[in-house]
Order: C-alpha cells, then structure tokens, then sequence
C-alpha cells in the first residue's frame, strides 16, 4: 500500500498526453535591491492526480516559485513570464479571476496551522467563511460540507465547534487540508506542509494527502527540504538552486543516480539511516548571495566538478531519458557525465 | 568504562496533572555523547532543562563529576560555577545571541565573566578557529551572518569556559542539510579534540545516529528503550522505537501502516515494555 506504488506508475504516463493544471515557463522574478533575479526562468509543471517535489535549501526559491502561483508575490517584485492555472494565465488575471483562483482552483497548506487560522474563532467559522463569502453558500449548507471534510481528513463534524488552541498540531493541520478542499481545488499547494510535525503524525498526513489526491483527482505541489520525504512521496522532483530548476526528473531516477552535482551533493550531506555512519560529505561555502550577479552556473564555487566554462557560461539543459517512454530527466550542468551517486561525494 | 560525568537518577516533574518527566535516568561517559529522542510532549527537553538547572525536578538527582547538582542554581558564584560545567546550544541561535554585539564581543564577554583580568585575544582567536570561523567574521553582528555561522558562535561561546558537558537541543534541526553536515563534523571534530561530552536533543534519527554512542528514547516523559545507538536502531526493541524508525521517508515507506500502527499504539499504556528484557535503562 505504498502511496508510490499506487499511483507512480499510472499518473506520470497520463500525464504526457492531459493538459497540466499548472504550466509555470520561464518564470523570472525579480526583488528591488538585488543584483540578480530571485527566480530565474523557472519551468515546472503538476498534472492533475500528480504529486510533484519542489526541493531546494533555504533562499532557493522553493517557497516563492510555490507562492507566485497564487500570485502571492512580495512587495515590489516584477515577474516575467507564464503562470498558468489550469490553463488561466495567473499573471495576467484581473482581480475577481484572482479571487476565483485563490478560493477554488487553487490552494495552499502552509508550515504552521496556528500561523494561519485565527485562535478566536470556531473551527467551523473559519472552514465555511471562504465558501459563504464567496458562492453565497448558505451557512446550513456550508456548515454540511465542511462537516464532510472533516471526515475526509479523519476527524468528525464535532471539531467544527471547537477552537484552534483545542485541537493538536496533527489534527489542526487536517483542519488546514480539510479548508484547502472546501473549494475543491484542481492543484494544492503544500509548502513544508508536514515540516513541523512529529514524524508520525507526518506519515498519517501525507498518507491522508495521497487519498485526498486520488479521491478527487487533485495536482499536488509539495515544497519541501526534506529529500527522504521528496523522494518516498512524488512521482516526479525538481530541484532548486539559487532561483533556477538545476535538476528534474523521475523521483526513483533522480534520487538513485542524480546527474547535477547538487543533487548528488545534497543525497550525500544528509545523515541517514541506511548509509554508513561517521562524517557527513558536507558542501563546504555558502549559497550565492542575492546582491551579487551570476555568470555562469550558480553552484560551480562550491562545486568539486567546476572548470572554467562553469564559471564562464551558465548550462543549458540537458535532457537524459533514463527509460523507454519515461518522463525526461534533465539536468542544468556542464558536467553532468561526470556525476556518480556515491563516487565524488560520498 | 570511561568515568562517568553526568549521572542522572529517578527524575519527576509533574505540570498539574501532566509528566513531564517521569523517572528518568541516565548518565554519560566522559567524552561521550547521548542522544535523547522523541516527539513534542516527550519530556526530552525539560529533561535538558533541568539537567542544566533552568528548570528543577520534583524528585531525583543530578551528579556532575560525583558532586549533587539538582535543582535550580541561585547566586552569581553558583551560576557561574554551574555554567563552567554544563553549556547549552539551541536551536535557534538568532534568539540566543544579543544583535547589537559583535563575534568578538560575545566571546570576550564570556570568557571576562568567567575568567576576569587576563588577556583573552589569544583564546578568542583559537576559539574561532576550533568553529571554523575565519578572522574575517570577528567584527560581524549575527544579522550579518548565516545560520550556519551563527550556530558556529553560540558553539564558540558554549566552549569558551571549557565546560565537561555541552547539551544541544534541536541545534542542527534549523539549519539546511549542507550546513547541517559542516555542524555535525564540526561536532564530532571537538568532542575528539576537547574529550567534551554531549547530551544531543533531537527528534531525527539520521543526526543521531551520526553523532552519538548511545541513546535513549522517550515517549510520554518516560524513557521507553536506551542502549548503543547502532543496536537502538538497527534492532529496535520496544514497539513505539519501531514506530520511530518506521515514520522515517525512505524507499518503500508505508505511510498507511504507520498510520494504523500508531494508531494502535496510542491505545496501549505508555512506559517501558518491562515483558521484553532486552530492553535496557543506561545505569
């Protein structure tokens, strides 16, 4: 009964041929005072009833390129490029489609369930709020469909009368997937959606995640810094550095032979339970500073396979397949022959 | 058997009708490292709370080096004196290191409070580059540093007095994997070098495996398995160590069967699986 297993093998194929219902291309944002773009043509796509793995560090952009899909962009940030939203250009939409968006087609579960519900009010209060103010649902009828959301997500319609401080973090977080699904999005956003939990309360919402997508056919974007967890969940994994997409392909093929250095660099500093013990391969420096510009490839400073071309020419893609028919693999570096799981870092 | 610096006997502490801690017992070697693990509400770090004196027990003792260190410490010379033993790191350095203080002056701040009227530019400097942090990096403020660095200076500061114990709680849990990895080399670099031990709070059991010897597992302020990490983990004993080690994602997770089994668990009684005899309490 592995969520993988399930589902990996029939969504990716499906995939090729129905239209994503997010397409992001070349998706460039730029932050007053920084001397490079945060984002920096970033290509990405979920299909629906496709879990898709936005991994990366800290400052990579993960958490921006997520946000940017509910336009959530901060203050004076200038995009270029396209966003679209089961077909809808996210970008370039008037307000009233914005607000469509963002309490139907689309939703996001956030890190922490207390950051974003508010403590005062009913649990119910805050799931029928969005539906009441936004279709005119009647408030029996509202309260009835949030009743059965919180059956969806394993609690009961008795939480509806309860306040945020009553519940765990485990079980308010199920409140935030039961919001989310209110307006029964075609993609769900969830943007370290599980990174603060204890980790068995992390396998029962990402299990409930994975029936929640099957169920109702729903995209799935999950952000993430945790590796493991990209790995054992996703269909598919991008990877993110300093702003750009430096690696994506099939998890299983990304995660077992990574062919951008980052990546393998990344598998290798993390301590694990399944690899010998003793010192980690860390990455020694430091992530590019935003207020410097890039030639080149961003990851060539700390980079052990770095010539003088990656500090010269930033890489084009390359695109690998790793089997008949699969989904691509590709890569952003100029060495990506070079790179063997296990050889250079580990 | 190395001595013995820390010796933890039959700690309780009760939070109205809650357990925080409820008889726990451990000690660590000299120079060793002890990992405590378990989920929020595990009692894991009061335990380090109290160990250091920030919080005190209802019952229990606490022996640094053989002397009776429980309870709260009171008075300049007793906090003093408490702190030259046992240091703690946590997890978010940009909340234990003042901002308007510079590098330099938060070592030299410490070592003048403890060791008044000498010189410290040597120390300090050596101090810096036990932790990896260049010369350059003297004069910065922490806002001017990465988390990485930061946590760099508070393990600095912690090592300063040359204490016999540092105790970090969750100090490698907010920092990125490739930082992360430079921290828990650092770590092991120093305990080699300085014979300092670790009591290691941490709910991830990839660092634990890789920095501690031994390590015990709490569960409900109780301690429900203890023994060498390798064995802890390679050969759980108790079902909720199990479960632990079964949440983590990794090729063919089952996030369903988690689910049901602890599920199961939450049903059965907390505490020590006292029908299994392989399951040991550290002495």
């Amino acid at each position: 009964m592995n969520t993988r297993d399930r589902h990996g093998s029939s969504a990716p194929a499906d995939s090729v041929t129905a239209s994503p219902v997010l397409d992001i291309r070349g998706l460039r944002l730029r932050l007053p005072r920084t001397a490079r773009p945060v984002l920096d043509g970033v290509d990405l796509t979920v299909a629906a009833g496709e879990t898709v793995a936005l991994v990366g560090e800290s400052g990579s952009g993960k958490t921006l390129t997520s946000r940017s899909v509910l336009r959530l962009l901060p203050p004076g940030a200038t995009a270029e490029g396209v966003v679209e939203v089961a077909g809808e250009d996210v970008l370039a939409m008037n307000a009233v489609r914005l607000r469509a968006l963002r309490t139907g087609t689309a939703a996001m579960i956030f890190q922490d369930p207390r950051a974003a519900i508010n403590p005062l009010r009913r649990i119910g209060d805050f799931l029928t709020e969005s539906l009441r103010l936004n279709t005119g649902t009647p408030a029996e009828e509202a309260e009835r469909r949030a009743g059965e959301m919180l059956v969806a997500v394993g609690l009961t319609p008795a939480a509806l009368r309860r306040h945020p401080g009553q519940l765990s973090g485990g079980m308010l977080q199920r409140v935030m997937i039961a919001a989310a699904l209110m307006g029964e999005p075609a993609l769900l956003l969830a943007d370290e959606a599980t990174t603060a939990l204890d980790v068995t309360t992390q396998a029962e919402v990402v299990a409930l995640l994975g029936d929640l997508r099957d169920r109702f056919g729903t995209g799935l974007l999950f952000v993430t810094h945790d590796l493991g967890l990209a790995a054992t969940i996703s269909d598919r994994v991008y990877v993110m550095y300093a702003g750009r997409i430096v690696e994506t392909g099939p998890a299983d093929v990304l995660f077992a032979r990574p062919r951008h250095p980052y990546t393998a660099a990344l598998l290798a500093a993390t301590p694990r339970l399944d690899a010998p013990r003793g010192r980690l391969n860390a990455i020694d420096g430091q992530p590019p500073d935003l207020r410097a510009e890039l030639r080149g490839c961003p990851f060539a400073p700390r980079c052990v396979h770095a010539t003088a071309l990656c500090t010269e020419e930033a890489p084009e893609d390359r695109v690998f397949t790793d089997g008949p028919g699969g989904p691509a693999h590709r890569v952003a570096c100029h060495h990506s022959d070079r790179v063997r799981q296990g050889a250079d870092h580990g | 058997m190395a001595e013995t610096v820390l010796h933890v006997s039959g700690l309780h502490r009760r939070y109205g009708s809650v357990r925080a801690v409820d008889d726990v017992s451990f000690s660590l070697a000299r120079g060793g490292s002890l990992g405590i693990v378990g989920e929020s509400g595990s009692g894991k770090t009061t335990t380090a709370r109290i160990v250091v004196g920030l919080e005190s027990p209802d019952e229990g003792h606490i022996r640094i080096r053989g002397d009776e260190r429980t309870g709260r410490v009171r008075g300049r010379a007793a906090r003093l004196a408490r702190a030259r033993e046992i240091q703690m790191v946590f997890q978010d350095p940009f909340l234990s290191l003042d901002p308007r203080v510079s590098v330099e002056a938060v070592l030299r701040e410490t070592l003048r409070l403890h060791f008044p009227g000498i010189d410290h530019a040597r120390r300090i400097a050596e101090l810096l580059d036990q932790v990896g942090l260049g010369s350059r990096t003297r004069d910065a403020l922490p806002r001017q540093l990465s988390g990485g660095q930061r946590q760099r200076v508070a393990i600095a500061r912690a090592l300063a007095v040359e204490p016999a114990i540092l105790v970090l709680d969750e100090a490698v849990a907010a920092l990125d994997v490739s930082v992360q990895a430079q921290i828990l080399n650092l770590l092991a670099d120093i305990r080699a070098e300085t014979g300092v031990g670790y009591l290691f709070i941490t709910h991830d059991l990839g660092v634990v495996r890789c920095v501690t010897d031994d390590v015990i597992v709490m569960r409900q302020g109780r301690i429900v398995e203890a023994g060498a990490t390798e064995r802890v983990l390679a050969a759980p004993q108790h079902p909720y160590t199990r479960l632990l080690l079964e949440s983590v994602p990794r090729p063919g997770w089952d996030p369903h069967a988690i689910a049901a089994a602890r599920r199961a668990l939450h049903h059965a009684p907390a505490g020590p699986d006292r029908t299994n005899g392989q399951s040991t309490v550290l002495n």
